[in-house]
């Protein structure tokens, strides 16, 4: 599938909504992005459905649909399935880590973030994306 | 532990002390340990009272045996001189019989001598020829038959042969003398007289044998009746003597059977009281033998178990624990059973399938000689204390989650507002706003830390093995510590470093151990200092170094310096960074170490292998 040579459009799921706003704050002022977000793995397919994302940046530990099944029910959408997901998680470890990139992950990024890094390792992301 | 002070054994009767039948359990002053240890009753009980109870036993068992054996003695001395006696007796009957067949046979002698002598004189007188026959027919025929019986009688006495013989001559001589007499040859006074002389050395000789048998035969008598005098007495006295040592030794018998009644008696008090303070211990307590049975055990063994006191005593460890659990066990056993004390943890799976956590001490039992005869096995069910470390761990994960969102949204938004993306700050509130920062990023490292120790305690703390560049790590922390260094008037330098430096580790973690060990080194490093950092590769492993010229360490406490919560100088910190840095060169396969002199700096440095090396067990 042939994608367009820019990231544009970001979703971002976290169930805390302060992370989200600076989040959004981050990405849209360092990056330019055009972000969205959801706090709940439901509202972020309902979202992403309408909204298209280019990459979704989700979190792992939510209440309700955790991060691992918010990324099975996107795999199992046809019109996400393709889209590349990057964990930005609190609750890291090599093992956790390890699953996530087995369920289909890109990477897995670690909070707290520093919002300038954050951006450039998005966009580094997208070109090893872009690339293969 | 107020336990009877009792050196002795037990042996309980089946069902009477429990069911692991005839066990054995030896009562010594020896604490628990000696009073769980089960012995062969290969000696005799001993008595509790009076003195040493041992030697007690020991003088019971020689005086017993002593006075059987002499018991014995005396009634073979008895026996011995009774068959002396009859032997005697036996021997003197039978010279008696031969002494009067000789006196007899002597006196047979004379008699017929005599008739010959007066069938002799009736010749000479009247001339009666028959009497003539008479006197040849005995002096030829009937004297020597006689002569030679009594010779063949006394063939062992020489001197009554030689008498024998003497009286053989004179009995011929006295024949030819009546013989010319008879006949009336010339010189018949002269013959009548040497016949009277003749007559009385037969007479002479007559009376010596005579007397020499007769004074045989009474000394034969005589030694009959000593001989049975002294069986007599002897029989009296030792028979006395031997009913009173068996009635001796019968009295001892009795006393001792006694005392080790008592004792008995006494020991089974003390071995249920043992076996009461052991069933009230919580923990599951046996004892193996060399053979590796049980042949001791608490309730709480049974209970946890789940099995009686039969399927239990005195079974082999195998049978008892089954294949699994006792496959599980066995090197511990068999350590214990080399004589080394073990300690190890293990999960045991009940019966109704629960996990029950066990911390499991063997320890060798020595038997004097220093050979091991069996282990203590204690087992104490830390199945609560492991679930509280778990919910601790959950808990400190949990709680550092919780921290590390918020604080996700002050720093990001503190970075934004300070690099002025959300507008421009006035210039007062922007030394607050990196105030704050740096504050937010020095509680969020606490954070780190404090969840990275919690995790190596817990043992979930992992760190990737993947292909890394140790040179470039390097470069990178050294570069993130740059401000640090030079907010603190430090010189950083990291010059001569390889252009690569590959390596088997985690990249986060080897950066996290250089800024920890540069970090450090600014901190103890005086303003106008210099930190370097070297690496070297070696054929197996990449390794690191950070050199100060600061106040270094001090020799009391440089063993502590990999402690947690160890802090040197008044330099503020946590106290884990060093901690921490150990237990993740550790856990890739490194080493971690340093040399400090106080007063003229330090020098750390960490090694990473340069291939997978096995994770220690």
């Amino acid at each position: 599938m042939a994608r367009p040579a820019t990231l544009k459009r970001i979703l971002q799921i976290d169930d805390d909504e302060d992370i989200l706003a600076v989040g959004q704050a981050a990405l849209e002022g360092y990056g330019g992005f055009e972000v969205r977000t959801a706090q709940t793995g439901g509202q972020a397919l309902d979202v992403a459905r309408s909204f298209a994302p280019q990459l979704i940046l989700l979190d792992w530990m939510m209440p309700g649909m955790d991060g691992l099944q918010t990324l099975r029910a996107l795999q199992a959408s046809p019109e996400l399935a393709q889209v590349p997901v990057v964990y930005l998680t609190a609750a890291v470890s090599p093992s956790l880590r390890e699953a996530a990139l087995a369920a289909g992950a890109v990477e897995v990024l670690i909070k707290p973030f520093v919002p300038r890094l954050l951006v450039a390792e998005l966009k580094q992301i997208w070109a090893r994306c872009a690339a293969s | 532990m107020p336990l009877p002070d009792l050196a002795a054994f037990v042996s309980l009767p089946p069902g009477a002390g429990g069911a692991e039948s005839r066990v054995k359990i030896p009562l010594a002053g020896g604490g628990l340990a000696a009073l769980l240890k089960p012995v062969k009753m290969d000696r005799p009980p001993r008595p509790a009272s009076g003195g040493d109870p041992r030697l007690s036993a020991n003088v019971f068992r020689v005086i017993f045996n002593v006075a059987i054996a002499t018991g014995l003695a005396i009634l073979l001395v008895i026996a011995w001189l009774a068959y002396q006696a009859v032997d005697t007796a036996i021997t003197s009957g039978r010279q008696e019989t031969h002494s009067q067949e000789v006196l007899t046979a002597v006196e047979e002698i004379f008699g017929q001598s005599e008739r010959a002598a007066a069938a002799a004189h009736r010749y000479t007188a009247y001339g009666d020829t028959r009497a003539l026959d008479n006197f040849r027919t005995l002096a030829t025929v009937r004297v020597p038959k006689e002569l030679a019986d009594v010779v063949a009688l006394t063939r062992d006495d020489q001197v009554q042969q030689q008498r024998l013989a003497e009286l053989g001559e004179a009995l011929k001589e006295q024949a030819v003398l009546l013989e010319l007499l008879m006949m009336r040859e010339r010189g018949t006074t002269e013959n009548y007289r040497r016949l009277s002389v003749l007559e009385e050395r037969i007479a002479n000789l007559a009376g010596a044998l005579r007397s020499e048998e007769t004074a045989q035969l009474s000394a034969h008598r005589e030694l009959a009746a000593r001989t049975a005098r002294d069986a007599q007495l002897t029989t009296f006295w030792g028979g006395l003597l031997t009913m009173l040592l068996v009635g001796g030794a019968w009295w001892i018998a009795r006393r001792y059977d006694h005392e080790r009644e008592l004792v008995e008696a006494r020991l089974r008090a003390a071995e249920a009281g043992v076996r009461r303070l052991t069933d009230s211990v919580p923990g599951m307590i046996c004892y193996l033998d060399s053979e590796r049975r049980i042949v001791y055990h608490n309730r709480t063994y049974r209970e946890v178990l789940g099995l009686s006191r039969e399927q239990i005593g005195g079974r082999h460890a195998y049978v008892v624990l089954g294949a699994e659990v006792y496959a599980q066990s066995r090197p511990y056993i068999d350590r214990a059973l080399a004589g080394e004390t073990v300690v190890f943890e293990r999960v045991h799976n009940l019966a109704s399938g629960e996990l029950r956590h066990l911390a499991c001490s063997y320890t060798p039992d020595f038997d004097g000689e220093g050979r091991v005869i069996g282990l203590y096995g204690m087992h104490l069910d830390i199945t609560e204390r492991k679930r509280a470390e778990e919910m601790k761990g959950e808990f400190i994960a949990q709680v550092s989650h919780e921290l590390r969102t918020p604080l996700t949204s002050i720093l990001g938004a503190l970075e934004i507002v300070n690099d002025g993306i959300a507008g421009d700050l006035p210039a007062h509130a922007v030394r607050m706003v990196r105030i704050a920062h740096a504050n937010t990023e020095r509680l969020l490292k606490l954070v780190a830390e404090i969840l990275d120790v919690q995790k190596m305690s817990a043992g979930q703390f992992e760190v990737r093995r993947e292909a890394i560049d140790v040179a470039a790590l390097v470069r990178q922390a050294v570069n993130a510590s740059a401000g640090l260094a030079q907010k603190a008037g430090v010189t950083l330098a990291a010059d001569g470093l390889p252009e690569s430096a590959p390596a088997i580790g985690d990249a986060d973690r080897v950066v996290q151990v250089v800024s920890n060990l540069v970090s450090n080194a600014v901190k103890f490093s005086p303003r106008g200092g210099a930190v370097r950092v070297t690496l070297d590769v070696a054929p197996q492993l990449v390794s690191v170094a950070v050199a100060d010229h600061g106040e270094g360490i001090p020799r009391a406490a440089q063993s502590r310096v990999f402690e947690r919560f160890f802090q040197g100088g008044s330099i503020q910190g946590t106290g884990l960074g060093l901690a921490i840095s150990k237990g993740i060169v550790d856990m890739m396969g490194g080493v971690i170490g340093f040399e400090s002199e106080e007063g003229r700096g330090s020098k750390f440095h960490f090694t990473v292998p340069r291939a997978v090396v096995a994770e220690e067990a």
